[in-house]
């Protein structure tokens, strides 16, 4: 386990300026559910690009809080833990200048991970699905920092530009040989541009990423060689290889950018439309920067091999209406997300591997306004999954999925004890008829290796299993004079899949404000 | 105009933003692949037919393999072959009688009478396989099981009743395959340089490539003035690396074997610092050339290696070149290949063909044991047991030649 390095200290920095940045607004949203409320439209980068929120006239307030999260996860995928704890610091807000909007934001996260198998990244779920790991597997510590600052600024009456950053700083260790000793970095650049009317908002975003992550392996009071495999989709890539220390590298970079139109008639109905594109790519090297010295030249060296190349093209679109009223307000929301992705291997200059997934969803929400404060909240949706990885000339995984998900949100005013908010919610995953096919064409292909059972048999086993998750959580406000919109959040759920009756279980707690 | 302007000047800068798109090279996708081969007789043959010879493809990287037999005009095609490395082997055997008539120039009276049984093998390495490839028109060679073969190979070594690891009781086994007494004066026994495949880390022997000689890192030879080591039809000598019982003595293995009655062993003299012992009772080998002074036996790799026994017909043809990844200046010594009279190489697992060694003319294929210290060991097959002449199996491939015993059985077949 890596300590901190003095970046994050910078980090620290950077977030108290932004607190000074953002000072202590009046505070016109104090509760979860007037953000929601706020945001029913869709948040910042999350669902919209955030130029196309920020130009609205958005109310200054900030958002902290402190929480700790145990998940405990007997049926799960390779590269997820059994047992997660998380140390969470979150906080974010939005502030106006004269003329000039931001928003900031800052996170960071502690986890301890135990029992991490067949994985040796620190995302559980990295998008390359080229990766090299160790069989041996082991139980992480993680650090995740990170930094986001967006500005948006009238040029005229017509025009507003905008800039978004984000920087994110992530460290790990695996507590057992051969030891993994992870660092990354990620930062990602969104310059906008708008035009507008009175009724009309049109606007280009565009979105430039750089990543990088070093593994060094380490073997620790002996000199035993470890095997570590490269697991490309469905299949080992090569042969495994015995190392007693390894280095490895994956870096990426991408580009692209959304166009998004919104319409807001005087009745206040508002419709949002966008497309989006990106091209990414990411490349797994070996040896990178691990640097010998020349004896004869003095000169240090470096052989860097690059293994594979993933190229993921991302295609998105989404329309969105947002209808206003005193009493109801409602938003339909269809979106749909498509990933190509292709795996181009540098030895037989061949792409071998293929994925292309589909992720639609149709979604309704309403609120509902009682004595001008928002009471209930209700939520209701359908996606589907759909896709294939496929490894050429060996099988594929088809997997259709179709997720059915509701919840519903009240507040609940407790006279001098404050407010609680209370929301529930479920969710039902069933799976439509997914299958992994495995048929080598040639009787060259190895039909099975050392993955096919513990990574891609249990895995897809995990994917097609159908399942239940029932989610409450609790925020209550109890209206304390120092801090009257600090919060206790608790919350609680659970995720059952009946097919292999295995119950994932997550409880955390939280302690915020808005401010 | 002015807003179409503006709005014109916001899709020229999308368009500039989304013009990059995926490199061509993400189109390319595997194929597979047809290798063909058509093979004839020897030249001398006039009749017989190339027809139902076996070939066999195998994928070095991963030792999968693909087997046929050829059509009437001796033509084989794999098909469905993935792009890679491979190496081939073809094969068919006549009666010595059959391939007399057909006319070999090999066979004897004397080989008829044993119903002994010609070999007609081709073998090629280094086939890299990128599209449809034809690998031509080539022809069979013949042979007659080897005359003196390597009968058996002993490297996986033992455990004591403690656990521990013991190595002192390898030995190789040399059979007279032959109808006449062999004198096995001045036959050298080697150990071929090069990693039998347990750990990547260690790369293959860079020298592997060189099929015409081979490269050693270990060579006895048996002394003697010509004739004074007669080894008379299907008998054998036990070459022991301690020729001593193991099962008795104090610093041996009650678990290992009798190497006593050994007919040599390796004997490593080293003044300086003794530490091998000299079993009296067994004659020595004379220690030719040592890659690693240092060593203090001649111990083989308990993951497996290779071996070979050859003649030499030119001492001026042997070389001696640079120990790969050798700080100290160590050097290998080198041989032609076509000196070798018989050798077999061992590896670590069936997928280490990778880290073969020996140039493929002299052994096809490989053997390999589960693991080591579990008493394994490697013997050749029995080819004809005729009242008690045993011919042992000899096709220069030890993968078809070869079979893995539970225990040793030095100087027996039991």
């Amino acid at each position: 386990m890596k300590k901190p390095e003095n970046r994050h200290i910078i980090l620290y920095m950077l977030f108290l300026m932004l607190i000074s940045l953002t000072g202590f607004a009046q505070n016109t949203v104090q509760w979860k559910m007037d953000e929601q409320a706020l945001f029913i439209s869709g948040k910042p980068d999350s669902d919209l690009p955030f130029a196309l929120v920020l130009n609205d006239s958005l109310p200054d307030f900030n958002r902290l809080e402190l929480s700790g999260t145990i998940r405990n996860q007997p049926f799960r995928e390779t590269g997820t833990p059994g047992k997660y704890k998380g140390l969470n610091f979150s906080t974010y807000g939005y502030k106006k200048v004269k003329q000039l909007r931001f928003y900031g934001k800052f996170d960071y996260q502690r986890s301890s991970e135990e029992n991490i198998l067949w994985h040796d990244r620190l995302s559980s779920h990295p998008v390359n699905p080229f990766q090299l790991v160790d069989s041996i597997g082991g139980s992480w510590k993680k650090d995740q920092y990170h930094l986001q600052v967006n500005g948006l600024a009238p040029l005229n009456q017509h025009w507003a530009a905008g800039l978004g950053l984000n920087y994110r700083v992530e460290s790990g260790g695996k507590d057992q040989n051969p030891r993994a000793g992870n660092n990354a970095f990620e930062a990602i650049i969104t310059p906008s541009l708008i035009y507008r009317t009175s009724n009309w908002n049109l606007g280009i975003e565009g979105w430039y990423q750089s990543s990088r992550e070093d593994i060094d392996f380490l073997t620790y009071q002996n000199n035993i060689g470890y095997d570590y495999f490269f697991i490309n989709g469905l299949s080992l890539y090569g042969h495994p290889l015995n190392r007693i220390n390894f280095s490895y590298r994956y870096n990426a970079s991408g580009k692209g950018g959304t166009i998004f139109l919104r319409n807001k008639r005087s009745s206040g109905r508002q419709w949002n439309g966008e497309l989006g594109y990106k091209l990414w790519e990411e490349s797994a090297i070996e040896t990178p920067y691990a640097s010998s010295l020349d004896q004869e030249t003095g000169r240090i060296e470096s052989n860097p091999v690059t293994d594979a190349q993933y190229s993921l093209e991302r295609f998105e679109a989404l329309v969105s209406l947002t209808l206003p009223g005193e009493k109801w307000s409602q938003h339909f929301r269809v979106g749909a997300q498509y990933d190509d992705g292709k795996n181009f291997m540098t030895k037989t200059a061949q792409t071998n591997l293929t994925t292309k997934y589909l992720n639609a969803q149709i979604d309704w929400k309403a609120l509902l306004k009682k004595e001008m404060q928002v009471r209930w909240i209700f939520n209701a949706g359908v996606s589907l999954l759909s896709g294939k990885t496929n490894n050429i000339l060996y099988g594929y995984q088809k997997v259709e999925k179709l997720t059915a998900n509701g919840s519903v949100s009240h507040s609940f005013f407790t006279g001098q004890k404050g407010r609680i908010e209370a929301k529930l919610a479920a969710s039902w995953q069933t799976d439509l008829g997914s299958s992994l096919d495995i048929a080598p064409a040639s009787v060259f292909i190895p039909e099975s290796s050392e993955i096919t059972a513990p990574v891609v048999q249990h895995n897809f086993n995990y994917l097609s299993s159908e399942n239940v998750n029932l989610f409450s959580q609790i925020y209550w406000y109890p209206e304390w004079k120092a801090a009257p919109n600090a919060y206790i959040r608790l919350t609680g759920g659970v995720n059952r899949f009946t097919a292999v009756k295995e119950t994932n279980s997550v409880v955390e707690i939280g302690l915020g404000s808005y401010f | 105009m002015r807003r179409v302007k503006n709005i014109g000047f916001l899709l020229l800068w999308a368009v500039i933003l989304l013009t990059g798109c995926r490199d061509d090279k993400f189109d390319v996708e595997p194929e597979l692949y047809d290798v063909s081969i058509q093979l004839s007789l020897p030249e001398s043959y006039t009749g017989g037919s190339p027809e139902n010879t076996t070939v066999r493809l195998i994928n070095i990287d991963n030792q999968l393999e693909s087997e046929g037999v050829t059509d009437v005009n001796g033509e084989y095609t794999f098909h469905r072959v993935t792009a890679g490395n491979y190496r081939l082997w073809a094969g068919k055997k006549y009666p010595a009688a059959e391939a007399l008539s057909y006319g070999s120039s090999l066979v004897t009276d004397g080989d008829i009478l044993q119903n002994r049984k010609v070999s007609l093998n081709y073998s090629q390495s280094d086939i890299s396989v990128t599209g449809n490839t034809d690998l031509g028109k080539e022809t069979l060679k013949e042979s007659l099981a080897g005359l003196l073969v390597i009968k058996e190979l002993y490297y996986t070594g033992s455990r004591t009743p403690n656990g521990k690891a013991y190595w002192s009781d390898q030995f190789v086994e040399i059979f007279n395959n032959s109808d006449d007494t062999i004198y096995l004066d001045s036959l050298y026994i080697a150990s071929v340089y090069g990693a039998n495949g347990n750990s990547t880390a260690t790369a293959p022997s860079p020298y592997a490539s060189i099929q015409d000689s081979v490269f050693l890192d270990f060579v006895w030879m048996i002394p003697g003035n010509g004739k004074d080591h007669p080894l008379e039809p299907g008998k054998s000598i036990v070459i022991a690396q301690d020729g001593m019982n193991h099962r008795d003595d104090p610093n041996g293995n009650p678990n290992s074997i009798d190497l006593s009655h050994a007919d040599w062993e390796t004997f490593l003299y080293r003044p300086a610092n003794q530490k091998d012992i000299d079993f009296a009772e067994v004659p020595n080998l004379t220690e030719i050339f040592a890659s690693m002074q240092s060593t203090f036996d001649w111990i083989l790799n308990s993951y497996g290696t290779g071996i070979v026994i050859y003649r030499n017909y030119q001492p001026d043809k042997v070389h001696f070149v640079p120990r790969p990844n050798d700080t100290k200046g160590r050097t290998l010594m080198a041989v032609p290949a076509e000196w070798v009279l018989d050798g077999v190489e061992a590896l670590a697992s069936a997928d280490a063909g990778a880290y073969h060694s020996i140039p493929y003319s002299i052994d096809a294929g490989f053997v390999y044991c589960d693991g080591n210290f579990n008493l394994q060991s490697c013997r050749r097959k029995i080819e004809q047991d005729q009242d008690g002449r045993i011919i042992l199996t000899d096709t220069n491939n030890s993968s078809e030649d070869f079979e893995v015993i539970p225990f040793p059985t030095p100087g027996t077949f039991n």
